[in-house]
């Protein structure tokens, strides 16, 4: 069974989220950013501790719960929250990338990628140009009011699209 | 600088070997973007992407002929259409074009449909954009094309639902001459 | 993943497809400097996307070194996308610093360079589509032309310059 979906980028924002849950009790509304700053820990702590160079953070295991986590080497991260029967489902998150995310997302040039996908009532904040100099969003200039409205109506556009196909493909899976 | 040799003395370079289509959408996407940011409406966004469009058809039709040495000049109107519909489709996007037909109540003015438009492959149009076809682009090498045939025309794309992009080609009628029809 | 069918676009209508572009931004800027400042940003956003395509088409793991990227870059990326393969070259002692080397370069394909624009670094978007990929890979660069046929030179050459190494954003402090 498949609880969650959770799609990050390198700056930690959330561009995609899907509660599959189904009738469980109300989550956080900041749940996404308490489990990106699990991951990231995670992350952090898997490749100190590890002995050799395989330092990827795959999975973790609760008493109710197994977290996958996918992660691209441009830091995209696919994360999936499932019951404790499913096993290894790299194959499936590499596959959301490969096949949805990139025709989707990647190769749609009315969608932008840095802002998230999921229409959402309070407007998530891009970015900042201050927080990294390793800054990606140079591409639009000086972001105002209006142009941010703007992408997010691209992004919902864009979400229906991935989210059609995310959906379809989920619900294909034998674990759904 | 003078050892070159000048541009015009140079054979024509062979054929660029083929692209891969994400990175001819890569590109067709920034054009499209850069576009966008620049204008104020769909009919004007439409606009400037057909006259990018006719600036690769001028040029495009020029080395299309200059290959084709067996073809001699097409004077009449339904020889120029099956050139779109087979020659120019076949070199920008390797097929023919899906359908062409005549619209019935006018003699100038025909209807060249593509199912599957190699431009439009990745681009989902949003409500904001309204009825934006970026095929103009395409229309605007359709536009160069006839017009460097001596068959001038205004070339306009409308997407189709479920059918993909038919460009609405209307012939000039005061220019050209009626043994040409 | 499997090496997936890759299908092919003609190549002359992407090199006048660019051909075009730059003459529309030509038209729209003053100066080549603006230009080139602008073929830059949109190889740019070219290359933040191309390395997404490149990953999902590819069997890649992250490279282990800068140098590495690099090389993976110039033959598997520049192959895939363009059909040619570049070479990195030059490498400064301090591995910081190499030379791409494009033999047969699509882009220039029927084109030159008037008197008027002698500034116009007409490929230079290939400039900011490696620079936008090595970002997206956590290396932060500065890719400039050094060497262009257009001028008369024998070939295309671009210089790739690592200046930080970048890390995961963390989560911001409640």
């Amino acid at each position: 069974m498949i609880y969650n979906f959770y799609l990050y980028n390198r700056q930690g924002v959330c561009l995609y989220q899907k509660d599959l849950k189904r009738g469980s009790k109300q989550q956080r509304s900041d749940t996404d950013k308490l489990l990106y700053g699990l991951l990231y820990s995670l992350k952090k702590f898997a490749e100190k501790i590890s002995p050799n160079d395989k330092k990827r953070f795959r999975s973790y295991k609760t008493a109710t719960y197994k977290l996958h986590c996918f992660e691209t080497p441009t830091g995209l991260k696919f994360v999936m929250c499932t019951d404790l029967s499913v096993g290894n489902i790299d194959r499936d998150l590499e596959h959301i990338f490969a096949h949805i995310y990139v025709p989707h997302v990647v190769r749609n040039p009315l969608a932008e990628l840095h802002v998230p996908m999921t229409p959402t009532t309070t407007m998530q904040p891009l970015p900042s140009s201050s927080s990294s100099s390793g800054k990606e969003e140079e591409a639009s200039d000086a972001v105002t009011a209006t142009q941010l409205q703007e992408q997010q109506v691209q992004a919902a556009a864009a979400a229906s699209g991935f989210d059609a196909a995310l959906s379809a493909f989920l619900s294909s899976l034998k674990y759904y | 600088m003078e050892s070159r040799t000048h541009p015009l003395d140079r054979a024509l370079p062979r054929v660029p070997r083929d692209i891969s289509l994400s990175t001819y959408a890569l590109l067709f996407s920034e054009v499209v973007r850069y576009t966008t940011n620049r204008v104020n409406s769909v009919p004007e966004l439409e606009q400037k992407l057909a006259v990018i469009g006719r600036r690769v058809g001028v040029r495009l039709v020029e080395v299309m002929a200059m290959r084709d040495r067996t073809s001699r000049r097409r004077i009449k109107i339904h020889d120029v259409l099956a050139f779109l519909q087979t020659n120019l489709w076949r070199t920008l996007f390797g097929k023919p074009a899906d359908l062409l037909e005549q619209v019935t109540s006018d003699v100038c003015s025909y209807m060249l449909s593509d199912h599957d438009m190699l431009v439009n492959k990745f681009i989902s149009i949003s409500k904001e954009y309204g009825d934006l076809n970026c095929a103009a682009f395409v229309g605007g090498i359709v536009e160069a094309a006839v017009d460097g045939m001596g068959f001038p025309a205004e070339v306009a794309a409308h997407t189709v639902e479920g059918k993909g992009t038919t460009l609405l080609i209307k012939f000039d009628h005061t220019k050209i001459p009626q043994e040409a029809l | 993943m499997a090496r997936r069918e890759v299908k092919r676009v003609n190549g002359e209508l992407f090199t006048m497809t660019y051909g075009a572009l730059v003459a529309q931004l030509l038209e729209d800027y003053e100066s080549d400097d603006e230009v080139n400042k602008q073929l830059d940003k949109m190889g740019y956003n070219i290359g933040v996307r191309m390395v997404d395509d490149f990953i999902a088409n590819t069997n890649t793991e992250r490279c282990g070194s800068f140098k590495e990227t690099c090389t993976t870059l110039a033959k598997e990326g520049f192959r895939m996308f363009l059909g040619v393969t570049a070479t990195i070259s030059n490498w400064t002692a301090d591995d910081k610093e190499c030379t791409l080397t494009i033999d047969d370069n699509p882009l220039v394909a029927f084109v030159e360079l008037p008197d008027e624009h002698r500034e116009l670094n007409y490929c230079n978007m290939y400039c900011g589509a490696i620079r936008g990929a090595l970002e997206l890979l956590q290396y932060r660069t500065r890719v400039t032309m050094t060497k262009d046929v257009l001028k008369g030179d024998k070939d295309t050459q671009l210089t790739i310059t690592l200046l930080e190494v970048l890390d995961d954003v963390p989560p911001p402090e409640d």
